[in-house]
């Protein structure tokens, strides 16, 4: 009786764990996010010095996360939206800010 | 195998004991691996948070400067990807500064830069004389690289005795004339308020008699405060700064830099007095003004304005963009006709200034002089003269040009001038005070926090 009560535990213990584990990994927010905020910054610090102002989108190198820079004339302003999207689906960021023409 | 079967099914009961160790195991290192991802994840989403302030900081200087009516105002708030920014902005002497600070919980962002006004005409040429119908005369191995505007369209070559003839290819550029060149290109009422202070000490002040500042006394008092000095300040030592704190002087009598002064505190010196630079000083982040006269020798600046009302010399020194030297002259005040900026085997990185009230006026001898050992990058501006024996490596826009050879003087006779507009930085940027729309960029910025 002991045997199958701890056989059971174990099972449902590991159950709960490797549910949580693989839950964890699947989401893309809590894995990549440290990444996404990589390129976004590095994005940002290209069009801050270059003054680069075109439209643009690239991936990294696994090919999960896209960057997308769009620019927008707003009077004598341009507003950039800096967005880093994970298997082009899901926005993990998106930060926007403004440069005078 | 066998061993584990033992302990399962054995007499003794040690089987749930065993389970029950493993369990802890496992929801023991669940919760570790549930923190290290949730103190991961906290670090990434403080860094977003971080870097969404930053940007929205930025934001908000972009937009003052895009939108003038903003600069206007002392204090102001924006909001920027739904973040208020606060804006604070205050004239520093010519030049500009801008805070911006926001808020999200626990994080924070403050940014503080300066701004200058693009270059606007006629900074695009190499040389400007406005004093009306000017004969311009070339002399010497006169260089210049950029255009020439005048008010006239003579330009004769001149010989003067002991100076080497005049070469035959003197510009390469434009000669253009336009009769109605304005005299004044520089609005004087920003310099006069400068120097519309007073030194008694108001509610928000202190009253110091003759001072020594060193570390002790930045240590001792506290930050962002006014004092006025009736009686002489000395500043030794290596004053060190946050960039968080001002301190802003008013002194009666004369103020010292002493020998290998070190300072990068964002301070203010009005001085009714002499102000005097000594040896091996290294001063940043400052205002020097003077109702009587600055001297400098074998020291170095960096965005340091020295203005003053008789005169500023500045003797093997080194002066780091963006440097604002000013000299202003009332002409009313016969005392005052005499003044001068004198730059004697120096470097300067910026824009010199000479503002007169009246221009035109035969007897005032007030003159920018640059000697042959030095050199400016950057603007030179005068209402009256500037004797030019140094490179400049930009514009020069003035009244008259000056060059004094026994026995006599020579107005507007250009000998070994040598200008090149060509290598004047595509960034360099102005300070505030001439007559143009401005439209202003970033000269140096700093996150503060």
């Amino acid at each position: 009786m002991e045997a199958l009560v701890s056989i059971v535990i174990i099972g449902l213990m590991s159950t709960l764990f490797f549910s949580f584990l693989s839950n964890s990994i699947n989401k893309p927010l809590l894995i990549n996010r440290a990444e996404a905020l990589v390129l976004a910054n590095k994005e940002i610090q290209i069009t801050l010095s270059s003054r680069n102002f075109q439209d643009t989108s690239y991936s990294n190198n696994k090919s999960n996360l896209t960057l997308y820079k769009r620019v927008v004339e707003s009077g004598n302003l341009y507003v950039v939206h800096v967005s880093v999207l994970y298997k082009n689906k899901t926005e993990l960021i998106n930060i926007p800010f403004e440069i005078k023409k | 195998m066998i061993k584990q079967s033992i302990i399962l099914t054995g007499n003794k009961g040690y089987a749930l004991t065993f389970v029950l160790f493993i369990n802890i195991l496992i929801i023991s290192s669940v919760f570790v691996l549930l923190e290290v991802i949730y103190f991961y994840n906290l670090r990434q989403i403080k860094a977003l948070k971080k870097t969404r302030l930053d940007m929205a900081c930025y934001s908000a200087v972009q937009i003052s400067m895009a939108d003038t009516t903003y600069i206007s105002k002392q204090a102001d708030t924006l909001m920027c990807d739904s973040i208020k920014v606060y804006v604070y902005n205050r004239q520093f002497g010519l030049l500009r500064e801008i805070i911006t600070s926001a808020f999200n919980g626990s994080d924070s962002s403050s940014y503080k830069c300066i701004i200058g006004s693009k270059l606007i005409p006629p900074f695009n040429n190499a040389v400007t004389i406005t004093h009306p119908n000017a004969q311009v005369t070339i002399a010497g191995a006169t260089n210049i690289i950029g255009n020439m505007e005048l008010t006239s369209k003579g330009i004769t070559k001149g010989n003067i005795f002991g100076i080497r003839n005049y070469n035959g290819n003197y510009i390469e550029g434009n000669i253009i004339t336009d009769e109605n060149l304005q005299a004044r290109f520089f609005n004087d009422s920003l310099i006069t308020s400068i120097f519309n202070y007073n030194n008694v000490p108001g509610a928000d002040s202190l009253l110091l008699s003759n001072t020594i500042i060193d570390n002790n006394f930045i240590s001792r008092n506290l930050p962002n405060q006014n004092y006025v000095v009736k009686g002489n300040l000395i500043l030794g030592d290596s004053l060190y700064s946050n960039y968080l704190n001002f301190i802003n002087f008013t002194v009666e009598g004369k103020t010292t830099f002493s020998k290998s002064c070190f300072t990068d505190l964002n301070l203010t010196i009005k001085s009714d007095s002499i102000i005097v630079i000594g040896n091996n000083c290294h001063i940043e982040n400052a205002l020097l003004i003077s109702k009587s006269g600055i001297i400098c020798d074998n020291s170095s600046f960096k965005n340091t304005q020295l203005i003053a009302r008789d005169s500023v010399i500045i003797s093997s020194s080194f002066s780091g963009y963006p440097s604002v030297i000013v000299n202003t002259v009332n002409t009313s005040n016969l005392k005052e006709l005499n003044s001068h900026i004198t730059l004697i085997n120096s470097i300067v990185n910026g824009t010199i200034i000479q503002n007169n009230s009246i221009v035109g006026q035969v007897n005032n001898k007030s003159k920018i002089t640059i000697d042959k050992q030095s050199k400016v990058q950057g603007i030179i501006y005068s209402d009256n003269n500037v004797e030019l024996s140094g490179k400049l490596y930009g514009s020069i826009y003035t009244y008259n040009f000056y060059y004094y050879s026994q026995p006599g003087e020579y107005i507007n006779w250009l000998v070994d001038v040598n200008i090149n507009r060509e290598k004047l930085d595509a960034w360099f940027l102005l300070p505030e005070g001439f007559k143009s729309k401005n439209n202003y960029e970033i000269i140096s910025e700093k996150w503060l926090y």
